[in-house]
């Protein structure tokens, strides 16, 4: 299938709601208004990890110019894979680390909005509402990123 | 409460996946409605003027506002959320229409704030005015 574009931004996602720390927002174009995106988010340190991934596939529309420039919206459909992991007993005192591992993982609806102030600058939400296993989420959860990026 | 959120994103996903020969609501059309979100709790009430948008977030605890572009029965929207804070809104959605009488049947409705995670996947009902 041919590639129309991609789009590449940086952003808070929500998996670090709170702690502000930086995520990738990547996606590619194809022709028939088909468009996948994704976001990476994690955080690591001594004592805990966390690493996110999302995954939609979205249909896109262009909706004209507003006040605020060029608007686009998607819908479509996505997925969450992520895992986590804090330090229980530190190798220091067992001989070897010793960690509490979990995973997350959703499917269900996505959505993405994208606003091009500029002709190839983007401010894009783009989420994903998923029904899935995960300690934290409760089995529902909802994983997104606010992005600034620009179309390659 | 599980089953019931469960439930939600089911009635969720049939809507999104109905045929489009249904009557769809366009461009022009003004309407109040009253949404029902994620595990069928009451989230969302909102007023639309012509492709403007005044909502209330009760999950947020906001006031949003923003510009709607149609597409069709499409629309999308991007504008200003008020909470505690002042950020950034956008929505899409679409509308339907059942032709009865003026009673609006109204859409289902996703959009998120930033700041704070706010994703929000509504049914709702509502008046056409």
């Amino acid at each position: 299938m041919p590639l129309a574009a991609m789009h590449l931004g940086v952003g808070f996602s929500s998996v670090t709601d709170g702690r502000q720390i930086p995520a990738l927002n990547i996606g590619f174009a194809l022709k028939n208004k088909m468009l996948l995106s994704g976001m990476m988010a994690g955080v690591a340190t001594k004592s805990y990890y966390q690493s996110t991934y999302s995954l939609n596939i979205l249909w896109q529309e262009k909706f004209g110019k507003m006040l605020l420039g060029e608007l686009s919206g998607s819908l479509g459909f996505g997925g969450i894979y992520g895992k986590k992991a804090h330090l229980i007993v530190r190798k220091e005192d067992a001989g070897t680390d010793q960690e509490q591992v979990d995973t997350d993982y959703g499917i269900g609806p996505s959505f993405r909005v994208a606003l091009y102030p500029f002709k190839k600058v983007y401010i894009s939400l783009e989420y994903v509402l998923t029904i899935g296993s995960g300690i934290t989420g409760n089995g529902w959860g909802e994983t997104g990123i606010f992005a600034l990026g620009m179309e390659l | 409460m599980n089953v019931m959120k469960r439930c939600a994103t089911m009635l969720i996903f049939s809507i999104f996946l109905l045929p489009a020969n249904i009557s769809w609501a366009k461009k022009g059309d003004i309407s109040i409605s009253y949404h029902l979100g994620e595990a069928l709790s009451a989230s969302n009430a909102r007023f639309e003027y012509k492709g403007f948008t005044l909502g209330i977030d009760m999950r947020g605890g906001g006031l949003y506002s923003g510009g709607n572009l149609w597409k069709g029965h499409n629309y999308a929207g991007a504008g200003v959320y008020l909470s505690q804070s002042i950020g950034m809104c956008a929505y899409i959605g679409r509308e339907w229409a059942l032709s009865i009488g003026r009673i609006y049947t109204e859409f289902w409705s996703i959009g998120t704030v930033n700041g704070r995670t706010y994703a929000l996947v509504n049914l709702g009902i509502g008046i056409a005015i």
